[in-house]
């Protein structure tokens, strides 16, 4: 974990707009 | 109109500035209103950090590029900078929360701050994509996925020492 660069800037872009979802859908959640 | 006021002519202000009470403007002198925040030229930094959280994929490029266009090389390292100093404080924030016993109960606060991580780490990558200047070199090392945040037995513990299966067979599987 952590030893390898990203692939490209798309790739950051889509995790990054995943966990957004997931913070999103949690705190709905609670 | 109330009683306090109606000896007041146009002109005159309601609280009395004077020295002797007397209210109003003196000839020449201008009612300063606070109305530089609407004219302020809006921070080119800042314009940067909101093109890059812009959710939108059919609008991000064009904002992106509008901020990058604004931005000084200085500014650009300034900006590298400030996105590598968070990331450091968000390795540092996710470590400390997946510490915790219990994940499922820390699960919001774990994507969180893996979600600052990223943000991070998107600021990165924006300027090593669209920043003519190249104020970030190569792209940062990953953050871990949010699937792999779960915690997997190894292989061996699940099989045993001995390499046999500990799930018991079904019926219809043996």
């Amino acid at each position: 974990m952590g030893t390898d660069a990203w692939r490209d800037y798309r790739t950051i872009r889509d995790f990054w707009k995943k966990a957004d979802d997931l913070v999103v859908d949690l705190w709905h959640r609670r | 109109m109330l009683p306090h006021l109606s000896g007041l002519r146009l002109g005159d202000s309601a609280v009395p500035t004077g020295a002797d009470g007397e209210g109003g403007l003196t000839v020449g002198q201008r009612e300063v209103e606070p109305t530089g925040a609407l004219f302020r030229k809006s921070d080119p930094l800042a314009k940067f950090r909101k093109a890059v959280v812009e959710r939108d994929d059919k609008k991000v490029e064009k904002r992106v590029y509008a901020a990058v266009a604004n931005l000084s090389p200085n500014e650009a390292r300034q900006l590298a900078a400030e996105f590598e100093q968070s990331a450091a404080k968000a390795w540092l924030g996710l470590r400390l929360v997946s510490a915790q016993e219990d994940y499922h109960k820390q699960r919001l606060d774990n994507v969180k701050a893996l979600k600052a991580l990223l943000e991070a780490h998107l600021g990165l990558g924006t300027l090593y994509k669209y920043d003519p200047n190249r104020s970030v070199a190569v792209l940062p090392t990953h953050a871990p996925r949010p699937a792999r945040n779960l915690q997997v037995p190894p292989l061996a513990e699940l099989r045993g020492q001995d390499g046999h299966r500990r799930v018991a067979r079904l019926p219809h599987n043996s």
